[in-house]
Protein backbone atom coordinates (compact mmCIF):
# COMPACT_ATOMS: atom_id res chain seq x y z
CA UNK A 1 0.00 0.00 0.00
CA UNK A 2 1.50 3.11 -0.96
CA UNK A 3 1.76 6.13 2.13
CA UNK A 4 -1.35 8.41 1.89
CA UNK A 5 -1.22 11.53 0.32
CA UNK A 6 -3.82 13.87 2.81
CA UNK A 7 -5.65 16.46 1.06
CA UNK A 8 -4.91 18.91 3.79
CA UNK A 9 -2.91 19.36 7.02
CA UNK A 10 -1.64 22.73 8.60
CA UNK A 11 2.12 23.43 8.98
CA UNK A 12 3.04 23.52 12.48
CA UNK A 13 6.42 25.03 14.03
CA UNK A 14 7.84 25.51 17.11
CA UNK A 15 6.47 28.91 17.07
CA UNK A 16 2.96 27.74 16.91
CA UNK A 17 3.62 25.00 20.54
CA UNK A 18 5.60 27.48 21.87
CA UNK A 19 2.71 30.47 21.69
CA UNK A 20 -0.35 27.68 22.89
CA UNK A 21 1.96 26.50 25.55
CA UNK A 22 2.51 30.09 27.17
CA UNK A 23 -1.43 30.11 26.68
CA UNK A 24 -2.45 27.52 28.06
CA UNK A 25 0.27 28.08 31.15
CA UNK A 26 -0.06 31.98 31.47
CA UNK A 27 -2.76 33.65 29.44
CA UNK A 28 -5.24 33.45 31.89
CA UNK A 29 -6.80 36.81 34.45
CA UNK A 30 -5.17 40.22 33.50
CA UNK A 31 -3.86 38.25 30.53
CA UNK A 32 -6.60 35.97 29.37
CA UNK A 33 -7.25 38.30 26.10
CA UNK A 34 -3.73 39.10 25.09
CA UNK A 35 -3.17 36.78 22.31
CA UNK A 36 -7.09 37.63 20.95
CA UNK A 37 -6.16 41.44 20.97
CA UNK A 38 -2.60 40.85 19.31
CA UNK A 39 -4.24 38.20 16.61
CA UNK A 40 -7.06 41.13 15.92
CA UNK A 41 -4.56 44.12 15.65
CA UNK A 42 -2.04 42.03 13.45
CA UNK A 43 -4.54 40.17 11.23
CA UNK A 44 -5.82 43.98 10.78
CA UNK A 45 -2.44 45.33 9.66
CA UNK A 46 -1.76 42.45 7.24
CA UNK A 47 -4.89 42.78 5.52
CA UNK A 48 -4.90 46.57 5.73
CA UNK A 49 -7.82 47.31 8.00
CA UNK A 50 -9.32 49.02 10.52
CA UNK A 51 -10.82 46.46 12.24
CA UNK A 52 -10.66 42.99 13.12
CA UNK A 53 -12.60 40.53 15.50
CA UNK A 54 -11.58 37.37 16.21
CA UNK A 55 -14.14 34.66 16.12
CA UNK A 56 -15.42 30.96 16.66
CA UNK A 57 -15.58 30.12 13.10
CA UNK A 58 -15.50 31.96 9.73
CA UNK A 59 -19.90 31.38 10.06
CA UNK A 60 -19.97 33.02 13.24
CA UNK A 61 -18.33 35.68 11.54
CA UNK A 62 -20.65 35.74 9.02
CA UNK A 63 -23.21 35.53 11.64
CA UNK A 64 -22.25 38.39 13.02
CA UNK A 65 -21.54 40.89 10.06
CA UNK A 66 -25.16 39.86 8.91
CA UNK A 67 -27.07 40.19 11.82
CA UNK A 68 -24.84 43.89 12.33
CA UNK A 69 -26.16 45.07 8.80
CA UNK A 70 -29.76 44.01 10.13
CA UNK A 71 -30.58 41.41 7.89
CA UNK A 72 -33.53 40.01 8.10
CA UNK A 73 -37.09 38.34 7.54
CA UNK A 74 -38.11 39.76 3.95
CA UNK A 75 -34.42 40.34 2.96
CA UNK A 76 -32.69 38.93 -0.10
CA UNK A 77 -29.14 37.81 -0.38
CA UNK A 78 -27.57 36.74 -3.55
CA UNK A 79 -25.08 34.44 -3.74
CA UNK A 80 -23.01 31.88 -5.87
CA UNK A 81 -24.87 28.45 -5.93
CA UNK A 82 -21.69 26.76 -5.53
CA UNK A 83 -20.40 27.05 -1.71
CA UNK A 84 -20.05 25.70 0.87
CA UNK A 85 -23.16 25.32 2.78
CA UNK A 86 -21.67 27.51 5.67
CA UNK A 87 -22.33 31.06 3.77
CA UNK A 88 -25.63 30.39 3.48
CA UNK A 89 -26.69 29.17 7.23
CA UNK A 90 -26.30 32.59 8.79
CA UNK A 91 -28.25 33.89 6.45
CA UNK A 92 -31.46 31.00 6.86
CA UNK A 93 -30.84 31.12 10.64
CA UNK A 94 -31.43 35.51 10.32
CA UNK A 95 -34.64 34.84 8.65
CA UNK A 96 -33.36 36.05 4.96
CA UNK A 97 -34.03 34.81 1.48
CA UNK A 98 -30.71 33.36 -0.07
CA UNK A 99 -30.96 33.57 -3.86
CA UNK A 100 -28.83 31.53 -5.96
CA UNK A 101 -27.24 32.25 -9.09
CA UNK A 102 -24.55 30.44 -11.14
CA UNK A 103 -21.09 30.85 -11.33
CA UNK A 104 -17.83 31.17 -13.63
CA UNK A 105 -16.75 28.81 -15.70
CA UNK A 106 -13.39 30.18 -15.51
CA UNK A 107 -13.40 31.30 -12.00
CA UNK A 108 -15.86 29.60 -10.51
CA UNK A 109 -16.75 32.32 -8.35
CA UNK A 110 -20.02 33.81 -8.85
CA UNK A 111 -21.12 35.18 -12.27
CA UNK A 112 -21.61 39.14 -11.93
CA UNK A 113 -22.81 39.31 -15.15
CA UNK A 114 -26.51 37.12 -13.84
CA UNK A 115 -26.20 39.53 -10.75
CA UNK A 116 -28.73 42.42 -12.03
CA UNK A 117 -31.40 39.95 -13.05
CA UNK A 118 -32.06 38.90 -9.84
CA UNK A 119 -31.78 42.27 -8.28
CA UNK A 120 -35.61 43.72 -6.40
CA UNK A 121 -37.01 45.44 -4.02
CA UNK A 122 -35.95 43.11 -1.76
CA UNK A 123 -32.28 42.67 -2.51
CA UNK A 124 -30.40 43.74 0.41
CA UNK A 125 -26.80 42.13 -0.12
CA UNK A 126 -24.41 40.25 -2.87
CA UNK A 127 -21.83 38.24 -0.99
CA UNK A 128 -19.03 37.48 -2.92
CA UNK A 129 -17.11 34.09 -2.35
CA UNK A 130 -13.90 33.40 -3.30
CA UNK A 131 -13.79 30.15 -3.79
CA UNK A 132 -10.65 28.16 -3.49
CA UNK A 133 -8.47 30.75 -3.56
CA UNK A 134 -9.89 32.25 -6.41
CA UNK A 135 -11.01 35.81 -6.98
CA UNK A 136 -14.47 37.69 -7.69
CA UNK A 137 -14.46 40.27 -10.09
CA UNK A 138 -14.95 42.60 -7.14
CA UNK A 139 -14.83 45.53 -9.72
CA UNK A 140 -18.15 44.90 -11.52
CA UNK A 141 -19.68 43.46 -8.27
CA UNK A 142 -18.88 46.75 -6.30
CA UNK A 143 -20.36 48.82 -9.31
CA UNK A 144 -23.62 46.75 -9.42
CA UNK A 145 -24.15 47.08 -5.76
CA UNK A 146 -23.47 50.71 -6.04
CA UNK A 147 -25.86 50.78 -8.48
CA UNK A 148 -28.61 49.79 -6.87
CA UNK A 149 -27.46 50.85 -3.14
CA UNK A 150 -26.59 47.19 -2.02
CA UNK A 151 -24.18 45.97 0.47
CA UNK A 152 -21.52 43.62 -0.84
CA UNK A 153 -19.77 41.51 1.55
CA UNK A 154 -16.31 39.46 1.06
CA UNK A 155 -16.37 35.89 1.79
CA UNK A 156 -12.99 35.34 1.91
CA UNK A 157 -13.29 32.03 3.95
CA UNK A 158 -10.54 30.45 1.27
CA UNK A 159 -8.93 33.27 0.07
CA UNK A 160 -6.17 34.46 2.62
CA UNK A 161 -3.51 35.75 0.70
CA UNK A 162 -5.36 36.39 -2.75
CA UNK A 163 -4.64 39.64 -4.14
CA UNK A 164 -7.14 41.58 -6.19
CA UNK A 165 -5.58 44.92 -8.21
CA UNK A 166 -3.37 45.49 -5.01
CA UNK A 167 -5.95 45.20 -2.71
CA UNK A 168 -6.20 41.95 -0.39
CA UNK A 169 -9.11 39.67 -0.17
CA UNK A 170 -11.68 40.15 2.13
CA UNK A 171 -10.93 43.94 2.56
CA UNK A 172 -13.07 45.37 -0.40
CA UNK A 173 -16.57 44.87 0.50
CA UNK A 174 -18.58 46.22 3.34
CA UNK A 175 -16.96 43.74 5.67
CA UNK A 176 -14.80 40.28 4.95
CA UNK A 177 -14.86 36.71 6.87
CA UNK A 178 -12.24 34.65 6.82
CA UNK A 179 -11.83 30.81 7.90
CA UNK A 180 -9.12 29.16 10.32
CA UNK A 181 -10.18 25.74 9.75
CA UNK A 182 -7.70 23.14 10.24
CA UNK A 183 -7.40 22.99 6.30
CA UNK A 184 -7.31 26.26 5.62
CA UNK A 185 -3.96 27.94 4.83
CA UNK A 186 -3.27 29.44 8.12
CA UNK A 187 -5.15 27.50 11.16
CA UNK A 188 -6.85 27.85 14.66
CA UNK A 189 -7.86 25.21 14.86
CA UNK A 190 -11.08 26.48 14.47
CA UNK A 191 -11.89 29.95 14.21
CA UNK A 192 -12.41 32.94 12.15
CA UNK A 193 -12.31 36.59 11.78
CA UNK A 194 -14.36 39.63 10.79
CA UNK A 195 -13.27 42.48 9.09
CA UNK A 196 -14.15 45.65 8.36
CA UNK A 197 -13.43 49.52 7.92
CA UNK A 198 -16.67 50.84 9.00
CA UNK A 199 -16.24 52.09 12.87
CA UNK A 200 -20.52 51.53 13.14
CA UNK A 201 -20.51 47.98 11.84
CA UNK A 202 -17.42 47.30 13.93
CA UNK A 203 -19.37 48.42 17.30
CA UNK A 204 -22.11 46.56 16.61
CA UNK A 205 -20.45 42.91 15.88
CA UNK A 206 -18.30 43.83 19.09
CA UNK A 207 -21.78 44.10 20.96
CA UNK A 208 -23.89 41.42 18.98
CA UNK A 209 -20.68 38.96 19.91
CA UNK A 210 -21.19 39.80 23.77
CA UNK A 211 -24.51 38.88 24.05
CA UNK A 212 -25.60 41.98 23.01
CA UNK A 213 -23.85 43.72 26.06
CA UNK A 214 -23.57 47.71 25.62
CA UNK A 215 -20.18 49.19 25.04
CA UNK A 216 -20.98 52.12 27.55
CA UNK A 217 -22.74 49.40 29.59
CA UNK A 218 -21.32 49.53 33.41
CA UNK A 219 -24.13 47.69 34.82
CA UNK A 220 -22.86 44.13 35.12
CA UNK A 221 -24.27 40.98 33.56
CA UNK A 222 -27.01 43.38 31.76
CA UNK A 223 -27.98 42.79 28.25
CA UNK A 224 -29.26 45.51 26.26
CA UNK A 225 -30.56 43.36 23.36
CA UNK A 226 -30.20 40.22 22.41
CA UNK A 227 -27.22 38.82 20.59
CA UNK A 228 -24.58 36.10 20.35
CA UNK A 229 -20.87 34.65 21.07
CA UNK A 230 -18.96 33.88 18.92
CA UNK A 231 -15.55 33.98 20.32
CA UNK A 232 -12.25 32.52 19.63
CA UNK A 233 -10.20 31.70 22.70
CA UNK A 234 -6.70 32.68 24.02
CA UNK A 235 -4.93 29.46 22.98
CA UNK A 236 -6.66 29.67 19.55
CA UNK A 237 -5.68 33.28 19.07
CA UNK A 238 -1.96 32.39 20.03
CA UNK A 239 -1.55 29.87 17.77
CA UNK A 240 -3.20 32.22 15.31
CA UNK A 241 -0.07 35.07 16.09
CA UNK A 242 2.55 32.22 15.00
CA UNK A 243 0.72 31.20 11.83
CA UNK A 244 0.02 35.01 11.05
CA UNK A 245 4.00 35.75 11.74
CA UNK A 246 4.58 33.33 9.04
CA UNK A 247 1.76 34.39 6.52
CA UNK A 248 4.03 35.46 3.71
CA UNK A 249 5.84 31.95 3.72
CA UNK A 250 2.46 30.28 4.00
CA UNK A 251 0.84 31.85 1.88
CA UNK A 252 3.61 31.72 -0.94
CA UNK A 253 4.07 27.62 -0.08
CA UNK A 254 0.52 27.11 -1.23
CA UNK A 255 1.27 29.69 -4.47
CA UNK A 256 4.17 27.62 -5.57
CA UNK A 257 2.09 24.63 -4.73
CA UNK A 258 -0.59 25.47 -7.23
CA UNK A 259 2.22 26.41 -10.17
CA UNK A 260 3.35 23.33 -9.72
CA UNK A 261 0.17 21.75 -10.54
CA UNK A 262 -0.32 23.81 -13.67
CA UNK A 263 3.07 23.10 -14.89
CA UNK A 264 3.24 19.06 -14.52
CA UNK A 265 -0.57 19.74 -15.82
CA UNK A 266 0.19 21.71 -18.57
CA UNK A 267 0.65 18.72 -21.22
CA UNK A 268 -2.71 17.47 -19.96
CA UNK A 269 -5.66 17.91 -22.39
CA UNK A 270 -9.46 19.45 -21.93
CA UNK A 271 -8.27 20.22 -18.27
CA UNK A 272 -9.01 24.01 -16.49
CA UNK A 273 -6.91 24.99 -13.09
CA UNK A 274 -7.45 27.68 -10.48
CA UNK A 275 -7.50 31.15 -12.77
CA UNK A 276 -5.09 33.97 -12.38
CA UNK A 277 -6.58 36.61 -13.94
CA UNK A 278 -3.97 39.86 -14.82
CA UNK A 279 -3.92 42.02 -11.81
CA UNK A 280 -4.63 39.23 -9.38
CA UNK A 281 -2.87 36.71 -7.22
CA UNK A 282 -4.91 33.72 -6.73
CA UNK A 283 -5.13 32.68 -2.68
CA UNK A 284 -4.67 29.16 -4.04
CA UNK A 285 -5.78 27.31 -1.11
CA UNK A 286 -7.34 24.15 -3.04
CA UNK A 287 -5.49 23.83 -6.46
CA UNK A 288 -8.50 21.93 -8.47
CA UNK A 289 -8.75 20.39 -11.86
CA UNK A 290 -11.75 20.88 -13.92
CA UNK A 291 -12.20 18.70 -16.93
CA UNK A 292 -14.12 19.58 -20.04
CA UNK A 293 -17.54 18.94 -20.89
CA UNK A 294 -17.27 16.23 -23.47
CA UNK A 295 -13.79 15.02 -21.59
CA UNK A 296 -15.00 12.04 -20.53
CA UNK A 297 -13.66 12.21 -17.27
CA UNK A 298 -16.06 11.94 -14.52
CA UNK A 299 -15.67 12.47 -10.67
CA UNK A 300 -16.32 9.69 -9.76
CA UNK A 301 -13.54 8.21 -12.23
CA UNK A 302 -11.42 11.04 -10.59
CA UNK A 303 -12.15 9.85 -7.03
CA UNK A 304 -11.41 6.24 -8.33
CA UNK A 305 -8.29 6.34 -9.48
CA UNK A 306 -6.96 8.58 -6.05
CA UNK A 307 -8.88 5.98 -4.07
CA UNK A 308 -6.23 3.25 -5.72
CA UNK A 309 -3.60 5.68 -5.07
CA UNK A 310 -4.10 6.43 -1.50
CA UNK A 311 -4.48 9.88 -2.39
CA UNK A 312 -7.34 12.15 -0.31
CA UNK A 313 -10.04 12.86 -3.50
CA UNK A 314 -12.05 15.83 -2.21
CA UNK A 315 -15.01 16.80 -4.53
CA UNK A 316 -15.71 20.31 -5.63
CA UNK A 317 -18.87 21.52 -3.93
CA UNK A 318 -22.26 20.80 -4.83
CA UNK A 319 -24.62 23.43 -5.75
CA UNK A 320 -26.35 24.77 -2.64
CA UNK A 321 -29.74 24.72 -4.39
CA UNK A 322 -29.26 21.07 -4.86
CA UNK A 323 -29.23 20.32 -0.99
CA UNK A 324 -32.46 19.07 0.09
CA UNK A 325 -33.45 21.92 1.98
CA UNK A 326 -33.56 24.05 -0.71
CA UNK A 327 -35.00 24.67 -4.22
CA UNK A 328 -33.52 23.68 -7.14
CA UNK A 329 -32.10 26.02 -9.82
CA UNK A 330 -30.84 23.87 -12.36
CA UNK A 331 -30.37 26.56 -14.64
CA UNK A 332 -27.21 26.96 -12.98
CA UNK A 333 -25.35 24.95 -15.30
CA UNK A 334 -22.06 25.91 -13.90
CA UNK A 335 -22.95 25.08 -10.54
CA UNK A 336 -24.04 21.51 -11.19
CA UNK A 337 -22.12 20.75 -14.41
CA UNK A 338 -18.34 21.34 -12.73
CA UNK A 339 -18.97 18.93 -9.63
CA UNK A 340 -19.90 16.27 -11.67
CA UNK A 341 -16.03 16.34 -13.58
CA UNK A 342 -13.39 17.94 -11.19
CA UNK A 343 -11.53 17.18 -8.21
CA UNK A 344 -9.68 19.33 -5.54
CA UNK A 345 -6.43 18.25 -5.28
CA UNK A 346 -3.61 17.90 -2.20
CA UNK A 347 -2.15 20.84 -0.91
CA UNK A 348 -0.56 20.90 2.21
CA UNK A 349 2.37 22.95 3.09
CA UNK A 350 4.89 19.93 3.38
CA UNK A 351 3.96 18.01 -0.02
CA UNK A 352 7.08 16.55 -1.87
CA UNK A 353 7.58 17.11 -5.49
CA UNK A 354 7.04 13.18 -5.48
CA UNK A 355 4.03 13.46 -4.27
CA UNK A 356 2.81 16.25 -6.34
CA UNK A 357 4.39 14.10 -9.18
CA UNK A 358 2.37 10.74 -7.99
CA UNK A 359 -1.18 12.72 -8.07
CA UNK A 360 -0.45 14.07 -11.47
CA UNK A 361 0.74 10.29 -12.75
CA UNK A 362 -3.06 9.40 -11.11
CA UNK A 363 -4.60 11.64 -13.15
CA UNK A 364 -2.59 10.94 -16.54
CA UNK A 365 -3.60 7.21 -16.40
CA UNK A 366 -7.03 8.26 -16.83
CA UNK A 367 -6.79 10.56 -19.67
CA UNK A 368 -3.83 8.59 -21.40
CA UNK B 1 -2.14 28.33 40.66
CA UNK B 2 -0.50 24.93 41.73
CA UNK B 3 2.51 23.56 40.22
CA UNK B 4 3.71 19.84 39.85
CA UNK B 5 5.80 19.14 42.61
CA UNK B 6 6.78 15.75 41.27
CA UNK B 7 7.37 15.99 37.95
CA UNK B 8 10.76 14.82 36.75
CA UNK B 9 11.59 17.37 34.48
CA UNK B 10 9.69 20.33 34.42
CA UNK B 11 8.53 21.60 31.32
CA UNK B 12 9.78 25.19 29.79
CA UNK B 13 6.38 26.51 30.06
CA UNK B 14 6.09 24.92 34.01
CA UNK B 15 9.52 26.69 34.67
CA UNK B 16 8.38 29.80 32.83
CA UNK B 17 5.45 29.50 35.56
CA UNK B 18 7.32 28.87 38.53
CA UNK B 19 9.27 31.98 38.50
CA UNK B 20 6.64 34.43 37.54
CA UNK B 21 4.94 33.06 40.73
CA UNK B 22 8.47 33.94 42.10
CA UNK B 23 8.53 37.15 40.86
CA UNK B 24 4.95 37.74 42.01
CA UNK B 25 5.74 36.64 45.89
CA UNK B 26 8.62 39.03 45.81
CA UNK B 27 6.47 41.76 44.16
CA UNK B 28 3.83 41.66 47.28
CA UNK B 29 6.33 41.06 49.77
CA UNK B 30 8.27 44.12 48.75
CA UNK B 31 5.18 46.00 47.99
CA UNK B 32 2.97 47.93 50.17
CA UNK B 33 -0.18 47.62 48.15
CA UNK B 34 -2.10 44.75 48.11
CA UNK B 35 -2.38 42.11 45.16
CA UNK B 36 -6.18 41.60 43.47
CA UNK B 37 -8.03 39.27 44.74
CA UNK B 38 -9.73 37.92 41.36
CA UNK B 39 -13.60 36.57 42.15
CA UNK B 40 -12.17 33.51 39.47
CA UNK B 41 -9.60 31.63 37.87
CA UNK B 42 -8.49 28.68 36.13
CA UNK B 43 -6.80 25.93 38.31
CA UNK B 44 -4.32 25.00 35.57
CA UNK B 45 -1.40 22.63 36.20
CA UNK B 46 1.59 21.30 33.92
CA UNK B 47 -1.11 18.57 32.59
CA UNK B 48 -3.55 21.57 31.05
CA UNK B 49 0.00 22.79 29.30
CA UNK B 50 1.21 19.54 28.34
CA UNK B 51 -2.24 18.80 26.72
CA UNK B 52 -2.43 22.19 25.12
CA UNK B 53 0.93 21.84 23.71
CA UNK B 54 0.14 17.99 22.29
CA UNK B 55 -3.02 19.53 20.59
CA UNK B 56 -1.22 22.56 18.88
CA UNK B 57 1.47 20.06 17.80
CA UNK B 58 -0.60 16.87 17.14
CA UNK B 59 -4.52 17.98 16.93
CA UNK B 60 -4.56 20.58 13.87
Amino acid sequence: MKQKIPYSKPSITSKEIAYASDAAANGWGEKCYDYINKFEVNFAEYLGVNYAVATSSCTGALTLGFAAMGIGPGDEVIMADTNWVATVSPIIHLGAKPVFIDISSDTWCIDEKLIESKINKNTKAIIATHLYGSLCEMDNIVAIAKRYGLTVIEDSAEAIGAVYRGRKAGSIGRFGTFSFHGTKTITTGEGGMFVTNNEELYHKVLVLNSHGRGLQQKKQFWADEIGFKFKMSNVQAAIGCAQLERVEELTKRKLDILHMYKELTSMIPNLHMNSEPAGTVNGAWMPTVVFKEGSGITRKELQQVFFDENIDARAFFWPLSALPMFKPVPENVNAFSIPERAINLPSFHDITESEQLRIIAALKSLTS
Amino acid sequence: MRLMRDSPVPSKAVRRLKAEVKLELEYIRGNPLKSRVHYTKPYITELEVEYATDAARNGG
